[in-house]
């Protein structure tokens, strides 16, 4: 009875030392993450900023010696300013408009519905991704065309237009929205279907009893309870539209419709000289602004984060929705979107492969057919190499970014309680990568590298280091939207019984948070294999990928050999996802 | 007297014949001097390139090619081997700038670009060395920036047609007729960066070629970047007409089934696709001899059976390009180191007809 009290304070003590200790290495988790994310983030962000007040009269950013307000000049007094940007707002609605919806649709199908082989569709949903965006932009050409366009030319037939074009115009704003949307749906999706996936049944279950249909539970509890993850895809979605380039520059500039990208694109392009960074980085800080402004207010609209929480301590399991009779409709429509999304530019890229120069379908050019490309394509042994390279690139690059979002994300949410200005800090630097264009990242490693100590110029990990921070961005959001849906209490369960902050972090949080693990590392993984603007600023002969080889290929005019690689990088890619989703599938079946 | 006449004629024709005899002699005895002091120029720097071992050249220029060179290259002058590194010479230039001002040259001693216009960033900072040897020994007329630039091939920017679209007799004839209102509605292509309408400005003056590019902009042409994607869309039937691809492009398209052709209008723009050997170059001999190689017959005769590219206008032009232009002899805008400032500065302008900001 007497050693009670000395065993208590033993106890106590232990406890103490524990926890003592449990801060120490979250502090220094926290400082690190503060300190590697603020380094890569800030890096090229000051590039952006620095090279916009400088005067780019033919040199570089750090060659000029001029500070200047010139390049805002011009970004405001060009008469062409107010239609890049009424241009840029209706690109960005429009697409967001096709492509988000959808993406919530088939995410709560796949997630919360029982349509039949759900698991084989969801992994169908993101194929899409793994074409790139200038061969799937190529692709729609092909298929939309006004004049040679096979649905074009199929529709005339189908319902006797005597015209020599149309009735469809891929070259028009709508048709950039469409494509675009479209190449939206499968980054959306993972970014939402994770949250759905997580979601506690017991709020809906609620609303069916006092009897609301499906629909109206859904738009009162279901999408209010997804609110952060709607957000934090919207947010990011808009910036990504702004950024993206590929779609407008070849639909959208192909009818001279401009928009903010395709006048970064031009800027640093231009063959005029040196890119002109100045201009381009002007730009740049606008969209930069504008993101910080959408940051601000996703902030106030999750600032009560608990209330999203779904996943608490008092055990889950989200409920299916039985359709009904809508169940096969529901089925074939998301087969729809992978029909249209994937099968038809595959086709058409397929097609090209085999084609000594691009014709439609006739038997004429059936004729001229071969596979020689994908014979040529091995001759040269770079072509082992660049593959090797990327892989390599995609495992490093999504294992960084993967480790650096959670780290991120688990600062953001369960700190942001304690009123930490680290975790704004935090959620804000991690978003800001997506606003600086690739290339001003590819130049502002470049200048850092080439002097710094660290021996990573030249190398493959320099190409890594790019990637990671471009893609710091979705991972953050992904997972931050995932996180904020697991209550913090299971965390604190486990640290009262005495876990260690890693331990809980490594038994409690990451297995909860898996699923969106899972998709991020696939994300960034797919993303890394077709990444060209960076890779072509930083590579060398011995770090050349498979996306810089698709390019010069191109440019060279050896179009089947380039659509031949954009085959294989597709099925890699491909294999990829499935190999992820199965190991997504196996871990929730042992969990069954 | 008379009988004198005849005679003293046969003497000054005979004095005549000798002294023509004597300076043709020299003449030639001088020619072959220079071709043999050229030649012995050739082979010492040959030997120094030897010695190197190497040479490291960045550019656009299809793998491919090197290594055709580099067999044509070990059968007469073994012993350099190519290293290559594909890319666009835009990032590149910036690379070597970057790493020069931060005291780490790039490890590469020619740069090669598309357009003499793309290296006009080292010229200004003076990071290329001058080699008077491609003029003097190698006997090249594409030499320009004080030595500083050896032309490797030229690409000519044409008008082209869809021959099942537009027969020979419709195609247009003149830059006017793109103007033509049987153009209008997306039935031309042209490449974003106005190189062709540019260089028109080089030769008409500015505002001639701007009022003749607005006309026809304003027949809603389809824009897009890149040759290759502008040859495709012609080659696939997307359009009748296009313009900013190259003649030699055409030509290959031609020879694997393509129904397209081109015109080889008057004036007719020319761009010089240049190699420069930079001053901090770790085999300068190898790169100076390399460089000049690339422009003579055996050169360029392995550069045009791998990929139809060649000098096409002057002295060293060979090819089905160089035969059409030799033909049809219309008057040539070439970019040269004289031109190329003129260039930039109307093609800066001329961008923003199609919204570019500055």
């Amino acid at each position: 009875m007497s050693a009670t009290p000395t065993i208590l304070a033993n106890n106590v003590q232990i406890r103490r030392w524990s926890l003592a200790r449990s801060f120490s290495i979250r502090a220094l988790t926290l400082g690190l993450t503060i300190a590697v994310v603020s380094y890569i983030v800030l890096v090229p962000l000051f590039m952006l900023l620095y090279a916009s007040v400088k005067s780019t009269d033919d040199k570089l950013p750090f060659e000029s010696t001029v500070t200047t307000l010139a390049n805002y000049a011009a970004v405001f007094t060009s008469p062409s300013t107010l239609p890049i940007f009424l241009n840029t707002l209706l690109f960005t609605a429009g697409s967001l408009a096709v492509g988000l919806p959808l993406a919530i649709l088939i995410a709560w199908l796949l997630e919360r519905t029982a349509i039949p082989a759900r698991r084989w569709i969801a992994t169908l949903i993101l194929v899409p991704m793994t074409i790139p965006s200038l061969l799937s932009a190529i692709a729609w050409i092909q298929l939309l065309d006004p004049r040679i366009g096979l649905i074009n030319v199929a529709l005339r037939g189908l319902f006797s237009i005597d015209a020599d074009a149309g009735p469809l115009d891929i070259y028009s704003l709508y048709g950039m929205c469409f494509v675009q949307g479209l190449r939206l749906v499968p980054s959306a999706y993972l970014m939402i279907a994770a949250s759905f996936r997580a979601m506690d049944p017991s709020l809906e279950e609620q609303s069916a009893m006092a009897g609301r249909n499906i629909a109206q539970t859904t738009l009162r509890v279901t999408l209010p309870i997804m609110r952060p993850a709607l957000l934090a895809a919207l947010i990011y979605f808009i910036i990504v539209v702004i950024e993206s380039f590929d779609i407008p520059g070849l639909l959208g500039f192909t009818a001279r419709i401009r928009v903010l990208s395709t006048a970064i694109y031009w800027a640093t392009h231009s063959e005029v000289g040196l890119p002109d960074y100045g201009l381009a980085s002007a730009l740049g800080t606008i969209i930069l602004a504008a993101a910080l402004l959408l940051m601000w207010l996703y902030q106030r609209l999750t600032a009560h984060q608990e209330r999203f929480a779904t996943i608490t301590g008092k055990g889950y399991r989200p409920r299916q929705v039985r359709l009904g009779a809508w169940t096969a409709p529901a089925a074939l429509f998301c087969l729809l979107y992978v029909l249209i999304a994937v099968l038809l530019p595959f086709l058409m890229l397929l097609w090209t492969s085999v084609q000594p120069f691009y014709a439609p379908p006739s038997a004429e050019s059936l004729a001229r057919a071969s596979f020689e490309g994908y014979t040529n394509v091995w001759r040269d042994g770079s072509i082992v190499r660049a593959l090797w390279n990327t892989t390599l690139l995609a495992l490093v690059t999504s294992a960084a970014t993967m480790v650096l979002a959670v780290l991120v994300s688990w600062f953001v949410v369960r700190r942001r309680g304690q009123g930490s200005g680290l975790a704004h800090y935090l959620a804000t630097v991690s978003f800001l990568p997506q606003c600086v264009p690739s290339i001003v990242i590819g130049l502002a490693l470049i200048f850092v590298y080439v002097r710094f100590p660290i021996p990573i110029y030249g190398t493959l990990w320099i190409i890594a280091l790019a990637m990671t921070t471009r893609y710091l961005a979705y991972s953050s959001r992904a997972t931050t939207a995932a996180l904020m849906q697991v209550h913090g209490e299971l965390e604190e369960a486990s640290q009262m019984s005495g876990a260690p902050w890693t331990r809980t972090l490594r038994r409690i949080t990451m297995p909860l948070l898996a699923p969106a693990m899972i998709n991020v590392f696939l994300w960034v993984a797919v993303h890394a294999m077709q990444e060209l603007s960076m890779a072509l600023m930083l590579y060398n002969p011995d770090t050349a990928v498979v996306s810089t080889m698709i390019w010069s290929m191109w440019q060279n005019g050896k179009t089947a050999d380039a659509a031949v690689l954009g085959v294989i990088l597709i099925l890699l890619s491909a294999l990829l996802l499935l190999g992820g989703q199965a190991v997504s599938y196996l871990r929730r079946g042992s969990e069954a | 007297m008379r009988t004198k006449k005849p005679q003293t004629a046969k003497i000054k024709v005979l004095l005549a014949l000798i002294l023509f005899d004597l300076l043709f002699s020299a003449a030639g005895y001088a020619q072959d001097k220079s071709k043999s002091a050229a030649s012995e120029a050739i082979a010492q720097l040959y030997a120094a390139a030897k010695k190197e071992g190497a040479v490291v050249i960045w550019g656009p220029t299809d793998a491919i090619i090197y290594q055709r060179m580099q067999e044509a290259l070990d059968k007469q002058n073994p012993g350099i081997k190519i290293e290559h590194f594909e890319s666009i010479p835009e990032p590149l230039v910036q690379r070597i700038i970057a790493e020069s001002q931060a005291g780490k040259p790039a490890a590469v001693d020619i740069i090669q670009s598309g357009s003499l216009r793309a290296l006009r960033p080292l010229i200004d900072r003076d990071m290329l060395a001058a080699y008077p040897g491609w003029e003097k020994d190698f006997g090249l007329d594409a030499v320009y920036a004080n030595q500083r630039f050896v032309g490797a091939y030229n690409l000519t920017l044409p008008i082209c047609y869809n021959t099942k679209m537009v027969s020979a007799k419709e195609a247009p004839r003149s830059w006017e007729d793109l103007a033509d209102a049987k153009w209008k509605g997306r039935k031309i292509i042209i490449e974003a960066r106005l190189v062709p309408f540019a260089m028109l400005g080089t030769e008409w003056g500015k505002p001639k070629a701007a009022e003749l590019t607005k006309r026809i902009l304003s027949q809603q042409p389809l824009i897009v970047q890149g040759g290759t994607t502008v040859a495709n869309a012609l080659a696939g039937g997307q359009v009748s007409i296009a313009v900013g691809t190259y003649a030699y492009t055409i030509e290959r398209l031609k020879r694997q089934g393509a129904a397209v052709d081109w015109v080889p209008v008057s004036p007719l723009p020319v761009l010089t696709s240049a190699v420069g050997v930079l001053k901090t170059a770790r085999h300068p001999n190898a790169a100076r001899f390399f460089a000049g190689w690339l422009g003579t017959a055996e050169g360029q005769n392995v550069r045009y059976a791998t990929t139809g590219q060649a000098m096409e206008v002057g002295r060293n032009a060979i090819g089905a390009v160089a035969e059409r232009i030799r033909a049809a002899q219309p008057a040539v805008i070439l970019e040269t180191d004289k031109t190329f400032a003129a260039i930039l500065e109307i093609q800066r302008e001329f961008g923003k007809m199609l919204g570019a900001l500055r």
